[in-house]
């Protein structure tokens, strides 16, 4: 009875092995590792371009890279994969795609009502980094993929630096899908341009409610940017001029004016908010850096006490010039990338109930205080 | 049958039991009135002993009786030829003194037998290096040596009509579980096979009748491990013709314990024992991870090691899954003509096999680089497991994991595992379990770890010993 | 020969945790944080609260009887025909409960897995290895459980790493503020998370112990174990989404596991889902042998046949499964199984305790 019952079941096991239902088998994929969102302005349609990578000729440790470009176009994004089932070695679009290029035009148009799809499409790589492109993305693509066959681990490893440095913040797609629905979940997206070596981080675009602002920050107020986020900035070099106490803050070069530089070895920021009668909070942003200052504008001379504690107070002037530069930009164009909104609505819930924040926050006051603290001076 | 008190008539008897052998002889001893002839196989006596201590008092006192005569420590009297004919074989002397229908029987084997080695499947770097060998009464002899206490019993049987072989039980009596005992010895004693073949024949005829891949009984050359295990409470059965004692009833865990890591510290010991129970399930998933992962589920690989696993299999012809069980054969099929091969090919062709198959079937593009690279580690994976049988378990395993891998992918995979450990969970022998979690309560300090001996201080349940402590500790221990 | 029939305290707890924690991780804190929105872990730790007194009841029940399962005194507190009927709706209620759980978890591995292979092959695959394993002893399966802890514990581990790492502490604040009433309503579907131990009728004289309070012990860090689970899911997951985004995405989970990223692995999603099928199948086993040992008492004698019993049971699970490849059919099974699971785990014990008290007032007098 019990070995009638074994065959039984060994005959059950049969018919499985002539269907493999969901075979995705490695050496037919084409990997795709450059994925391209453009818009065109005239006819309306958008246009994915997939940068597929394979190895030539791998093995005792070599490897050639090969890329080439396949473009899709369609009314929408989801329609141009749609229409990539008829083109011959179609790639399935993102499973181990490593960044998401977006030209300017596509950002423009509310971007993530063509995207959204990309949260429950099967095989989809969600978590990779997005970045906004500045110039034309297809001649770009073709001309760097012809040119250097190294482009597209180039960039990876670009990107990867980006983010473990924390220089502009690292926006993954997912991150960029959901802030839709987040009403105050606003961030900024990096920007790259075009360079001769292969791409340049050109600044930041600032996102409202995952619709562009078209407003841009520039490298500097970037940078700026992410001193007054509480993130950690790691292997950074600071420098600039130091402005005279009157002078308003210029990015005019002058011999006659110290230089300085700098590298951020500890920094802590935090937002403090105090009710004021007129009605709308006083927001400041403290933030508290310890630095190791390479040059101070002396030379090779020695920095006593007295000369340090006065660069401190300097430098602090500096920053908060330049701070305060950001803010202003940010409250023009109403995006929040600092996260004010959320810290008032988690810490002062009746402050946040008495203010409309979409239109109150580019009247808000916001003051940056920088409390410099320079490590390596000598005591003298 | 009864003998006769003619020398002539019981030699013709003799002659004819022992199916008319060239070895048998006969001799004859003459002194004074008396005429004593002496049966013997020739292939079997010692002459020396026959000479010394049979002939010369025989010749010597010719007024006593054999029995007084005789310097012979192993005496016996008889007056059947059935039981004459088997002492015969045994290497016995069968004297007769004609007129009389007594046969004395002495004994006067020859030993002939390997000398003592070192124990050539069981390999260690620090401990003792002495082997068992074929013959029951030097096996013993090591045993006793090792454990001289008189509570060591030793039971003996003889197995198989025909062939009479020699078969001893050891254990210790206050430790050793009673019930246990008697259930083993009944089913020796029920055994009923023309003859038996240490120690396939014996593990097969004893054990439960379960069907599964896996052994339960352990087998060991070594003497010292087979104390270990005795002072467990375990049961040990020797037989004459074969150094391999078996051992009952052991745990799924006893496989992986090897007497060297009790020698090297407990830091390192544990270590390599957690790499073997580590490599055991490799040998067995490993493969079956490698074709899931590339036929299956690629989104799990980054980028660049999708490329490279890419790369490696862009012009191969085969599917992963043929790739991988073509493979498996070649090593098995390598594995076993190099034992089969004399010594002097064996090197060369071991070296032949490895760079053909490794480096020419790859450049031909009939299998992937990294298809090549997985099933070696498998291959060296699986031997790392003491015990041979358990190998060779989880070398047969990795064949059906491969199998629901490609039509499943992982979740196949997982599928298979939940299967296999089903069935190791329901095997039991003489309903004590074979398998157990390791982390149960008084077992973890020996299964995946090893523990200092400080903290071994129980005895493993699966032996049911009559007494569990094996260590009390004292204050002044360690201090 | 041996036939050793206890199970020990610590496969005790193994068992009640692994059967507790089940397809629910993947959608925690989705079904609680409807009312109560950030404060979802709120209703998490009042849900393990409500789970512990439900033990605490049938720990009683099975304290008036030491020595016997419910299946056998159920017929001394009702009476022969009710305690017959009593349980075989016991029976039919687990059998749904794993009819439940095969049919969940082969719908997620088909959003999720895999895309292609046909309903009916993966709920015969799950049914087949679940009646395979609950055809076994209660030892055997105790043994089984707290082999698998192991991959539990990987899978915690997977979780709590894919899960720190960019997130928001300020999506909790301000605390509380949804009320308490918001609170509470959500406690209902966490209470469903955590059904298992209802393992605690049957197995209660099967259990190895010194002193009888020990189990209530094991039970209780059992619970805490699986409440401390879910609680950390919940963290992980109001750290990662604030309330809003929560109300689009149905099983965060999932999407924070894709976070992970290592040079060698990523995404894990898929493989904590191929581990996690282990836990499920144990959720389902434990129901399946139960059923089938429920099973065995109705009649008038104890039906000896269990493997019998548990694939017979097994294959109508399969027949009725085989019809839910619709997902709306699935949804309604779903809120049709919660009602079904309150009645039995929470309820019944009441009502069978005060019976069995009542009862023993009357026979002392």
């Amino acid at each position: 009875m019990k070995k009638v019952a074994i065959v039984f079941m060994m005959m059950c096991f049969l018919p499985l092995l002539s269907g493999c239902w969901d075979r995705l088998q490695l050496r037919n994929l084409n990997l795709v590792d450059i994925a391209g969102f453009d818009r065109n302005k005239e006819s309306e349609e958008v246009d994915l371009y997939l940068v597929v990578t394979k190895l030539r000729s791998a093995g005792q440790g070599t490897g050639d890279p090969i890329s080439t470009i396949i473009n899709l176009k369609g009314k929408t994004l989801v329609e141009a994969i749609g229409d990539g089932d008829f083109i011959e070695r179609t790639p399935i679009l993102g499973i181990s795609t490593r960044v998401y290029l977006m030209s300017e035009e596509m950002t423009s148009n509310n971007p993530i009502s063509e995207l959204a799809f990309l949260l429950h499409a099967p095989y989809a790589s969600i978590n990779t980094p997005v970045v906004v492109f500045e110039g034309d993305l297809p001649r770009f693509l073709d001309t760097k993929i012809k040119d250097n066959k190294e482009f597209s681990s180039n960039l990876n490893r670009y990107m990867k630096s980006l983010e473990n440095n924390n220089t502009v913040p690292i926006v993954s797609m997912m991150y960029f899908i959901l802030s839709q629905e987040e009403p105050f979940d606003d961030f900024v997206l990096p920007v790259f341009k075009e360079s001769k070596t292969g791409v340049e981080l050109n600044g930041s675009l600032l996102f409202r409610q995952g619709k562009s602002t078209k407003t841009k920050l520039d490298k500097k107020q970037t940078r700026m940017l992410m001193i007054l986020l509480n993130e950690q900035i790691r292997k950074q070099k600071f420098t600039g001029q130091l402005t005279k106490v009157d002078q308003k803050h210029s990015s005019k070069t002058n011999k006659n004016q110290d230089t300085y530089g700098y590298s951020i070895k500890k920094k802590s920021s935090s937002i403090t908010v105090s009710g004021n009668s007129s009605g709308y909070p006083k927001i400041k942003v403290n933030v508290r850096m310890q630095i190791n200052a390479y040059e101070l504008g002396k030379g090779t001379k020695q920095l006593t006490s007295g000369y340090v504690n006065r660069m401190e107070k300097t430098l602090s002037r500096e920053l908060e010039k330049a701070a305060v530069d950001t803010i202003q930009t940010m409250q023009r164009a109403n995006s929040d990338a600092l996260g004010i909104g959320k810290e008032l609505k988690a810490f002062h819930p009746k402050i946040w109930k008495s203010l409309d924040w979409g239109k109150d926050y580019p009247r808000v006051s916001i003051e940056p205080k920088f409390e410099v603290k320079i490590l390596n001076a000598s005591k003298k | 049958m009864k003998s006769d008190t003619t020398l002539e008539q019981n030699e013709k008897t003799l002659r004819e039991l022992l199916c008319d052998s060239s070895d048998f002889k006969t001799s004859d001893v003459e002194t004074g009135d008396r005429h004593y002839r002496l049966f013997y196989l020739d292939t079997m006596v010692e002459s020396v002993k026959i000479q010394d201590h049979i002939i010369r008092p025989l010749l010597h006192h010719n007024k006593s009786s054999v029995k007084e005569a005789v310097s012979i420590l192993d005496y016996n009297e008889t007056d059947l030829l059935s039981v004459a004919s088997n002492e015969l074989v045994e290497g016995k002397t069968v004297v007769q003194l004609d007129g009389e229908s007594t046969l004395y029987l002495l004994g006067t084997e020859i030993i002939k037998e390997r000398a003592l080695n070192f124990p050539m499947n069981e390999r260690v770097l620090r401990g003792s290096h002495e082997g068992l060998n074929e013959n029951l009464n030097t096996n013993l002899n090591l045993l006793r040596k090792l454990i001289a206490t008189p509570d060591l019993a030793v039971k003996s049987y003889q197995l198989g009509r025909r062939s009479k072989t020699k078969v001893s039980i050891l254990y210790l009596r206050s430790l050793a579980n009673d019930v246990l005992l008697n259930e083993f010895e009944r089913r020796l004693e029920a055994v009923d096979i023309d003859y038996v073949d240490a120690p396939g024949f014996i593990q097969e005829l004893i054990q439960d009748k379960q069907f599964t891949l896996f052994p339960k009984i352990l087998i060991t050359e070594r003497p010292d491990r087979v104390r270990s295990y005795l002072m467990d409470g375990k049961i040990a059965i020797l037989t004459d013709g074969s150094p391999d004692a078996l051992i009952l009833p052991v745990s799924f865990w006893s496989f992986f314990q090897s007497p060297d890591d009790y020698q090297v510290g407990w830091l390192f010991g544990s270590t390599i024992r957690f790499i073997r129970i580590v490599c055991f399930v490799l040998a067995i998933i490993l493969p079956g991870i490698y074709v899931a992962l590339v036929t299956f589920d690629p989104r799990i690989l980054p980028f660049e090691i999708a490329l490279t696993f890419q790369s490696s299999m862009q012009y191969v012809s085969m599917p992963p899954i043929l790739e991988a069980i073509t493979m498996l054969l070649i090593l098995e099929i390598l594995r076993e003509a190099t034992v089969r091969l004399p010594n002097p090919i064996g090197q060369t062709i071991g070296v032949v096999g490895g760079i053909v198959i490794g480096t020419v079937v790859v450049q031909s593009n009939l299998i992937s680089n990294m298809m090549v690279i997985i099933v070696s580690l498998t291959g060296i994976a699986s031997f790392i497991v003491p015990s041979y049988e358990m190998s060779n378990a989880a070398r047969l395993l990795t064949y059906p994991f491969i199998i629901m891998s490609s039509i499943f992918g992982l979740i196949g995979l997982e599928i298979a595992t939940i299967l296999l450990m089903t069935h190791l969970v329901q095997l039991n022998t003489m309903g004590i379990p074979y398998f157990y979690a390791w982390f149960n309560k008084n077992t973890f300090q020996d299964t995946l770890f090893r523990f200092p001996i400080r903290y071994l201080k129980k005895r493993p349940t699966e032996s049911m010993a009559q007494e569990e402590t094996r260590l009390n500790s004292k204050k002044g221990a360690g201090n | 020969m041996f036939h050793l029939k206890k199970i020990s305290l610590n496969q005790l707890v193994c068992l009640v945790t692994l059967t507790q924690v089940g397809v629910h991780v993947l959608t925690i804190p989705y079904d609680e944080s409807r009312h109560s929105g950030h404060d979802s872990w709120m209703s998490i730790l009042i849900g393990g609260v409500f789970a512990q007194l439900a033990i605490i009841l049938i720990y009683q029940l099975g304290k008036r009887y030491p020595d016997q399962s419910l299946p056998q005194y159920i017929v001394l507190i009702l009476g022969k025909p009710l305690g017959i009927l009593v349980n075989a709706l016991f029976a039919a209620f687990f059998a749904e409960s794993t009819l439940m759980i095969v049919v969940s978890y082969a719908d997620v591995m088909n959003r999720w897995v895999l895309f292609e292979t046909p309903w009916i092959v993966l709920v015969g695959l799950s049914v087949f290895i679940v009646a395979f394993v609950a055809a076994s002893s209660l030892r055997s399966i105790a043994t089984l459980t707290q082999s698998f802890m192991g991959m539990f514990l990987i899978c915690v581990v997977i979780i709590c790493i894919s899960g720190i790492g960019k997130g928001d502490w300020r999506h909790f604040f301000p605390i509380g503020t949804h009320g308490f009433g918001a609170v509470l309503k959500d406690t209902l579907p966490a209470f469903w998370a955590y059904a298992g131990y209802e393992l605690l009728y049957y197995s209660f004289p099967f259990v190895a112990c010194r002193k009888k309070s020990h189990i209530l012990l094991a039970m209780s860090v059992a619970n805490g174990l699986t409440t401390l689970f879910y609680f950390i899911i919940s963290v992980i997951v109001m750290y990662n989404f604030s309330e809003n985004q929560l109300k689009v995405i149905s099983e965060p989970m999932v999407f924070i596991l894709r976070k992970f990223r290592w040079p060698v692995v990523q995404s894990l999603d898929i493989v904590f889902m191929t581990i996690w099928l282990s836990v499920t199948t144990i959720t389902a086993f434990v129901y399946l042998f139960l059923s089938a040992r429920y099973l065995a008492f109705v009649g008038r004698k104890e039906n000896r046949r269990h493997v019998l019993l548990v694939w017979v049971i097994a294959s109508m699970v399969f027949g009725i499964g085989s019809w839910f490849a619709d997902k709306q059919t699935l949804f309604s099974f779903i809120d049709f199984h919660h009602i079904m699971s309150i009645l039995f785990t929470a309820v019944l014990p009441v009502f069978l305790l005060l019976v069995s008290f009542v009862r023993g007032k009357v026979m002392n007098e």
